[in-house]
């Protein structure tokens, strides 16, 4: 066990003594984690929705007034939900859409309020939306709708209190019937009547500042775990010093534990890092749960083995630490380290469930970000700590090989 | 019983003979020096006593096949240094791999005056020093050294030598291989020539200058155009080996100057270089 020590050490000394290699490893991480969570990791707070209005003309004292009334006092936290524009012409109201100013327009009937009190059937309203971008169009169009369907109970209440005044005056009905009707009509006119009520969990600010914590550990994992272990066998036996350390009592088994055991010390140092600068720049504890922290374990261990994999297959350290470079770029953006898989296509999604640190890493933002337990993940972590294992066996066969081919 | 018998070795590169039925045996408190040019075998003989590569023929040590390459102390050409550590950490990590704690390590950086500063930072020649001194971290009784001074200055391989001596009369056994003449003579009890895989000639200095046959060098120096028939040349000299200097002399001056110009003429003590180029044909470091 004293050469796997003599490893340990010798690596730890090496790496510490590399001012690159602690930056890259140890620094490059935690600002790379503290600048986007700082990009995108703060309270949203609402905006207004530009909506062009198209008026009924001579709208003084109309149930038009009215509408556009309640639309200028909708307020949302704070926040004015609607910022309204006026328009003559439908014509000139479209231009503006069309360059952006507005993302809907109203378009009012002449006859509008004339229509809905005295009219019999159904008045209507052109909505007019943009729909370049399909997520501001969701939000716009059921912001609106929303809208015009409070309107509408609005209305409806109106009508039937007008319905039942002229019942109460002209129906011959009894108090009791009166009673009854009223019910009956206000069911009818509003069926459903919604209880509102809300979840004050994790906020998103939080949730985008623990994804790119993870993000951040991720990427730690990936590029130096992987890099660093593909390099630091490989260097061994270009330089000669392998041969070297054939001559001396250690056997080859304890110098590869010894090397593994620094990558996989190194990754964790790294991981720890970036939690405290979250914790001081963010000032919110965070605290992982022991299967996080075995989670964390064995994700480092399969970049680990799997650079040493890469080091079997090459024949120097620049082809090593080249090919896991080559690696680390693609997996980190396609298995949702980086991005959240729901934003990837279906096959890329599935490379990620294959590929054993980000099968681990969802594993983790399960727990840290979702408060969910792993009990139903845990046949994506056994296939990871499953492939974790195959790649350090290979690993080890092709490092025993390689050692003897000296 | 030797220290060391190397007996009947054959090793091949592919198809490629690399070693040729080598054999020689090295006793306590004794340096054998292997003296041959670039890719004459010497490097690939002494991986195969140090390294254990694979071979025909037989590596005894003490009488035993050798099987435990701990016992010996190596010290290759290549670096075995790893240059962002500083020469304690290295003697450090090396005693540790022998199983040993850093105490020896101090003591070996006092007892051969190595500054502890990062490898990088050090000389050449202090590099190659403690590149010896972690040879001698298992305490060994054989020491193989690679071309222990090549590349460095004078002073520096003055100072190699001093340790190389110094281990010997602690009785370690020690083969070097160099391609420094100067080197086998200072150092070796005997030097073995080696010359395209095989073993040529095995002895001590004096006893292979006097085998060769070559009594006197009479060196003619000048401009010449030609090398004539028993000449060789060496730099922009034409050497005459002979039996009896005062009979060829005259003979070797009219001939030499048929075909070039002659500066000067002295007639030497033939040298380890002359003797290799009497046996191979060759300039050492051709």
């Amino acid at each position: 066990m004293k050469g796997v020590y003599a490893f340990f050490w010798k690596g730890m000394k090496e790496f510490f003594a590399s001012k690159e290699a602690v930056f890259w490893t140890f620094i490059f991480p935690i600002i790379f984690g503290l600048l986007f969570a700082g990009v995108f990791g703060h309270e949203s707070s609402p905006s207004s929705i530009p909506v062009g209005i198209v008026p009924e003309r001579d709208s003084n004292n109309t149930l038009c007034e009215v509408f556009v009334n309640g639309m200028q006092e909708a307020i949302v936290d704070g926040k004015k939900l609607f910022e309204l524009h006026n328009y003559s012409s439908e014509s000139s109201a479209m231009s503006s859409l069309k360059n952006g100013k507005v993302k809907a327009l109203l378009i009012f009937d002449d006859n509008f309020t004339e229509n809905i009190t005295s009219g019999i059937g159904q008045e209507k309203i052109k909505v007019i939306l943009d729909k370049r971008d399909a997520q501001e169009y969701q939000l716009v169009s059921s912001v609106l709708a929303s809208y015009i369907s409070s309107f509408e109970d609005r209305v409806r209440e109106i009508k039937m209190n007008i319905t039942m005044e002229y019942l109460t005056q002209n129906g011959n009905l009894t108090q009791e019937n009166i009673t009854y009707v009223e019910r009956w009509m206000k069911s009818f006119a509003n069926p459903l009547k919604t209880q509102e009520e809300i979840y004050h969990g994790k906020s998103s600010a939080k949730t985008a500042r623990m994804w790119y914590l993870t993000a951040a550990i991720g990427v730690t994992f990936v590029f130096s775990g992987m890099i660093s272990a593909a390099s630091m066998i490989s260097s061994e036996i270009e330089k000669g010093t392998a041969r070297r350390l054939l001559t001396t009592k250690t056997k080859p088994w304890e110098m590869l534990t010894g090397d593994i055991l620094t990558v996989l010390l190194i990754q964790l140092i790294s991981s720890l890092l970036i939690v405290l600068s979250f914790i001081v720049v963010f000032r919110e504890l965070i605290i992982f749960p022991p299967s996080v922290i075995l989670m964390l374990v064995i994700a480092a261990l399969s970049t680990t083995s799997l650079g040493l994999l890469f080091s079997g297959i090459t024949k120097t350290q620049r082809a090593a630490a080249g090919m896991a470079n080559a690696i680390a770029w693609p997996i980190s953006f396609i298995t949702g380290i980086f991005f959240p898989s729901f934003l990837l296509p279906e096959w890329m999604r599935s490379i990620g469930d294959y590929f054993p640190a980000s099968a681990l890493l969802r594993g983790i933002r399960k727990v840290i970000i979702y408060n969910q337990g792993i009990g139903d993940y845990m046949p994506q972590i056994i296939g990871a700590i499953a492939l974790t294992l195959i790649f350090l066996v290979i690993g080890s066969i092709l490092f025993r090989w390689r050692m003897r081919t000296l | 019983m030797p220290l060391l018998e190397v007996k009947s070795v054959t090793k091949y590169y592919g198809k490629k003979k690399v070693l040729d039925n080598v054999s020689f045996s090295l006793e306590k408190g004794e340096i054998l020096a292997l003296l041959g040019p670039n890719g004459a075998g010497k490097t690939t003989l002494m991986r195969i006593i140090a390294e254990g590569l694979t071979h025909r023929g037989h590596v005894l040590f003490k009488g035993k096949i050798l099987k435990d390459r701990s016992v010996i102390g190596y010290c290759p050409q290549e670096g075995i240094l790893y240059e962002d550590l500083t020469a304690y950490a290295n003697l450090k990590f090396y005693s540790y791999l022998h199983k040993r704690d850093g105490r020896w390590a101090r003591k070996m950086m006092e007892k051969f005056e190595i500054p502890d500063k990062k490898v990088k930072e050090l000389s050449g020649g202090m590099k190659k020093r403690l590149s010896i001194v972690i040879a001698l971290v298992g305490e060994p009784e054989l020491l193989i050294l690679d071309e222990p001074t090549v590349g460095l200055d004078v002073e520096s391989r003055h100072q190699v030598w001093e340790i190389i001596r110094n281990l010997r009369e602690e009785g370690k056994g020690i083969i070097l291989s160099t391609h420094y003449m100067e080197e086998a003579e200072h150092l070796a009890n005997r030097v073995a020539i080696i010359n395209e895989g095989k073993i040529i000639s095995l002895d001590a200095v004096d006893a292979l200058k006097r085998s060769s046959g070559i009594k006197s060098a009479i060196e003619i120096r000048g401009l010449f155009k030609d090398i004539p028939q028993g000449f060789v040349r060496e730099n922009s000299s034409l050497v005459f080996y002979s039996q009896e200097p005062k009979r060829d002399l005259v003979n070797a001056v009219t001939i030499a100057s048929k075909v070039g110009k002659i500066k000067e003429v002295v007639v030497r003590e033939p040298t380890l270089e002359d003797v290799f180029i009497k046996l191979t044909g060759r300039r050492l470091k051709e």
